[in-house]
């Protein structure tokens, strides 16, 4: 039975060797498109698992010089992205060596990982490299690194140096376990996420695939069971059959995947690149599809047999399926009610937890509800629109909407899914780059001495110079933030605060003033406020406002016509801080190479940084989500695609003989193209409408319910537009490319039935 | 052989294959409505009938194909209507032959593939199967055409398939359903007098529906299924 099961599979003419391919490529797409996403979890995985030297914690004071090392970390940037620095000398011949590198770097010394060495290679120095003293010793190797672009430095000191140095600790034995990353389980869970959402059309698309042609196999082994052939003799054969195809669309599917794996691996797809050796599904992976795609084939085709055990003559008595009913809404609208419901109990600490139950019952509800609007559709569809093809394209898909629908679930889903992450990631993104942050985009800060309330500050005279040397660069505005003395209680008891040194108005109200700016500064930054006409400084409470990372709060108004002036010289105040206005990214760099060396490192707790800087580090998150909800999408329309492609051929073929009939008949090719389209379409657009447009609803529910007052309203950008918009083309144009077949299956030779 | 009458007999020797009584609906629309008819060993049965009189559903119910909703259908001393799927599965490798008008032959195999088919089902051995397949297609005269698949066949020559994969295991009854309808009347001929004379050879008995007169000639006998009940001709040529 198996040698004529093969036989039938793999030398059964043009027409099943046509169904083998056609099958192994649909099962190829599938297969590729999950390595895909195993392979980048992969990465992911590897590349969490990788030992955290970062997070490398300080010696016992008791520990041997000879086995210890001075240690210090910082962040540093260049345009936008964040440079790992560590700045180490060894105490004694035993030091530990950080991963990457076979010996620690030596005063004048650091190591760079091979992005940051190519950065420092190519950008003038006065812009990166002047910020790290000595030179190149040699590159670090790939244990210490993310990925291929992560930008890491070890510079060598002696211990005398960087134990001058704030921050400085001192460090026996490296971290070599994985990091505590906040985001990783996030993640995780969002890859789970997109791989589920990608395996459900996969999986149609492969049970498509299988039941390729079903009708006319099914003739046939209707055929075997006349003459005797047992229900299982079939299943052996149909399964057979399953697994031969599938098992070349694996191993198709395995070599798809070698041929995009480079460019998966230089994709970034949530911001890191992974190295290519990472970029790999598991030998796991690997035998579980090699073993799970074959399986799932097999049991899509015995599923799609059981007509057959009701009687050898196969199909010849089918049986009409029940016209879906208004039940099947049901679910969607319970997952309306519920998610509605949840929104109006959801708090800022629930952060919406209440209401992903409804989420997911409409996700459900989608998919059971889909035949019965896709009835709806083909009803009022039958009835605006009269001719030939819209009557043969209506009746058809009213009789078996189900199976109409199948096809095109997934795609609805990621629809779905794409809408709603379309709609809430601007909105939220909006609260994060408001037009005050917008506005100091291209503003770097600097603090000295930690910054905020109480800080001591550079030096009034240091200060002076900085400031005077900043001024020098072209295409930068400086403006000096002032340390206000802050008044202290009597033998360290509480300060001793007047109402007159407290704000008494604004967002700062009740908060102690801490700083002074000039008015002409302010000019400078209308988005934080203005002072009073003819006042040349004023005092401010920077301290929670202006040195605050998070950049709702960091461009909120400090100043006001109210604030209190100051006169005098200002030149005797300690620095705070400064903020310089540059004019292009070079300036900027410039600038911020000048402030990393012309200011003690590690003074500033935080890195000199712009507020737009500030602002791509928050909303990175929300757009690494909305990335992979996009690349998500776009693998389930490619998917969705192709099993569009599947039915709509393996309807052709099925129908090869009434569809010839017709055409002999006097139908026009033009007709039978129209029918084959509208029967395709009509179900895809219909779902896909009412999905959007629910998905779109949940959006500006929960902006309206979970966002602070004057978040705009959720619009769909131009991304979420062309994104769908070139999904559903293609899948059109897939249904397109398949048209001439029906042209060749209904010529005047297909008049001759066998 | 006498049409059967409505009353319920005990089964007479020599009765190869019966149906008493039979009842089968699909749906709501009735297609037997307690047909009764036998066939002896050997003998060759035409029954004949308008379109949608329901003689292919009793040939079918015959067959083992269709359960009857009610009614007994005997075969061979056994009660066909109790057996088993997997009986009678059995049953229709082993003692029951088919030919129908098209699209009983696998298109994916060749002419001596499709011969050799119920052999091989029936767990015969591959080298045996094939020599009797070849006897066949050379007893038939197409002896040429062993490798062909059947898209390259003529409709005659299809048939000519059909009836060797039918005979092949030496099968009691042939049932054979509108086997000329696709053929024209000389090809059809052909067929008819091939497929009686080594069924005579074969020593099998032939059920053959049809509505043609011509082909209901070549019976020994034959039976008019008229609104889901067997008359006698006599009772059909009074109708007229």
């Amino acid at each position: 039975m198996f040698r004529l099961g093969l036989r039938l599979s793999l030398r059964g003419g043009r027409e099943a060797l046509v169904r083998l391919v056609l099958t192994a490529v649909a099962v190829a797409v599938g297969v590729a498109v999950l390595l895909c996403v195993l392979a980048d979890f992969h990465a992911f995985q590897v590349s969490n698992n990788r030992p955290c030297w970062e997070c490398t914690a300080s010696a016992p004071r008791n520990a041997a010089p000879a086995s210890a090392e001075l240690w210090n970390t910082s962040a540093d940037f260049y345009q936008g992205q964040t440079i790992e620095r560590l700045d180490v000398a060894a105490l004694g011949a035993h030091a530990p060596v950080p991963p990457g590198i076979s010996r620690l770097p030596g005063p004048g010394q650091y190591y760079a990982s091979p992005a940051l060495a190519a950065l420092l290679r190519t950008v003038p120095r006065d812009e990166l490299g002047a910020r790290y003293p000595g030179t190149l010793a040699g590159t670090i190797g790939n244990q210490a690194l993310t990925g291929p672009g992560e930008l890491v430095i070890f510079i060598g000191y002696s211990p005398s140096h960087l134990a001058a140095l704030p921050g400085t600790m001192r460090v026996d034995r490296i971290a070599a376990g994985p990091g505590k990353q906040v985001w990783s389980s996030y993640f995780r869970y969002a890859f789970a996420i997109g791989v589920l959402a990608v395996l459900f059309p996969i999986l149609i698309l492969i049970g498509t695939a299988t039941r390729l042609s079903a009708a006319r196999r099914e003739e046939r082994f209707a055929a075997m069971r006349l003459v005797g052939a047992t229900p299982a003799q079939i299943g052996v054969i149909a399964s057979l059959d399953a697994i031969v195809s599938a098992l070349v669309g694996v191993l198709l599917g395995f070599g798809v995947f070698a041929l995009v794996q480079p460019a998966l691996a230089n994709a970034a797809l949530i911001g890191t690149r992974y190295f290519a050796g990472d970029v790999t599904p598991t030998a796991a992976g690997y035998i579980a599809m090699l073993v799970a795609v074959p399986v799932a084939s097999a049991i899509a085709s015995l599923m799609s047999l059981r007509r057959l055990q009701i009687s050898p003559l196969g199909v010849s008595r089918r049986v009409t399926p029940p016209a879906p009913r208004f039940g099947r809404v049901v679910p969607l609208l319970i997952g309306i009610i519920l998610f509605v419901a949840g929104l109006a109990i959801t708090n800022n600490k629930s952060i919406g937890a209440p209401a992903y139950p409804g989420l997911i019952v409409i996700m459900i509800g989608l998919v059971v509800g889909g035949p019965w609007l896709t009835a709806q559709a083909a009803r009022v569809f039958s009835r605006l629109v009269t001719g030939a093809s819209a009557l043969l394209a209506a009746r058809r898909l009213a009789d078996n909407p189900k199976a109409a629908f199948r096809t095109v679930s997934g795609l609805v889903l990621a629809v779905f899914l794409g809408t709603i992450v379309a709609g809430l990631v601007p909105a939220v993104n909006a609260t994060t780059a408001t037009p005050s942050a917008n506005a100091l985009s291209n503003v770097l800060l600097d603090a000295f001495g930690g910054g905020g309330p109480g800080s001591p500050g550079m030096a009034p005279r240091a200060g002076a110079t900085l400031v005077s040397q900043l001024r020098s660069f072209q295409g930068a505005t400086v403006i000096p933030v002032y340390a206000l003395p802050q008044p202290r209680g009597p033998q360290g008891r509480p300060p001793d605060v007047t109402p007159g040194d407290l704000v008494r108005s604004g967002p700062q109200q009740g908060q102690p003033y801490d700083s002074i700016i000039t008015c002409a500064g302010l000019r400078q930054l209308a988005a934080v406020g203005q002072c009073a006409p003819g006042v040349a400084a004023v005092k401010v409470s920077a301290g929670n406002l202006l040195y605050s990372d998070n950049p709702t709060y960091s461009t909120q108004a400090i100043a006001s016509p109210s604030s209190p002036a100051i006169s005098g010289r200002l030149a005797k105040y300690s620095l705070g801080a400064v903020l310089v206005k540059v004019s292009n990214a070079t300036t900027l760099e410039r600038v911020r190479t000048f402030l990393d060396t012309h200011t003690t490192q590690s003074q500033s707790a935080v890195p000199p940084k712009t507020y737009g800087e500030a602002v791509q580090i928050r909303i990175a998150y929300a757009t690494i989500v909305q990335r992979l909800v996009y690349i998500a999408v776009a693998l389930t329309l490619i998917v969705a695609g192709c099993s569009l492609a599947v039915v709509v051929g393996g309807g052709m073929v099925e129908r090869k003989r009434p569809f010839t009939l017709l055409r002999v008949t006097g139908t026009s090719l033009a007709t039978l193209y129209r029918v084959v389209l509208l029967e395709a379409i009509l179900p895809l657009f219909s779902a896909a409408v009412v999905a959007a447009g629910i998905a779109y609803g949940i959006s500006v529910l929960t902006v309206d319910r979970m966002a602070p007052a004057g978040t705009p309203m959720p619009m769909l950008g131009h991304v979420y537009y062309l994104t769908l918009g070139a999904g559903l083309l293609a899948s059109l144009l897939v249904i397109v490319v398949t048209l001439p077949v029906l042209g060749r299956l209904t010529g005047p030779r297909g008049v001759r039935f066998e | 052989m006498s049409i059967e009458s409505d009353v319920q007999i005990s089964r007479p020797r020599g009765r190869l294959i019966e149906a008493r009584n039979v009842v089968k609906s699909f749906g709501q629309t009735p297609a037997l409505r307690g047909a009764n008819l036998a066939a002896e060993s050997g003998e060759i049965l035409a029954i004949m009938g308008p379109s949608g009189s329901g003689k292919s559903t009793l040939l079918h119910c015959l067959a083992g194909i269709f359960t009857p909703d009610s009614g007994e259908v005997w075969f061979d001393g056994r009660r066909l209507d109790e057996l088993s799927e997997t009986a009678r599965t059995k049953l229709r490798r082993t003692a029951f032959g088919f030919v129908f008008q098209f699209g009983q032959l696998v298109p994916e195999l060749s002419a001596a593939d499709n011969i050799a088919l119920p052999l091989l089902l029936g767990r015969t051995g591959r080298k045996t199967a094939y020599q009797k397949a070849e006897a066949w297609l050379d007893r038939l005269g197409l002896a040429n055409r062993a490798g062909n698949r059947t898209g390259e066949l003529s409709g005659g020559e299809s048939q000519r398939v059909a009836i060797a994969r039918a005979l092949v295991t030496q099968p009691k009854v042939l049932f054979a359903d509108e086997p000329t309808g696709s053929l024209d009347s000389l090809a059809g001929e052909k067929v008819m007098a091939l497929l009686v004379g080594v069924a005579r050879e074969e020593g099998a008995t032939v059920i053959l529906v049809t509505h043609d007169a011509r082909v209901a000639a070549y019976a020994d006998r034959e039976a008019m299924v008229r609104d889901g009940l067997v008359t006698t001709p006599s009772d059909a040529a009074m109708a007229r």
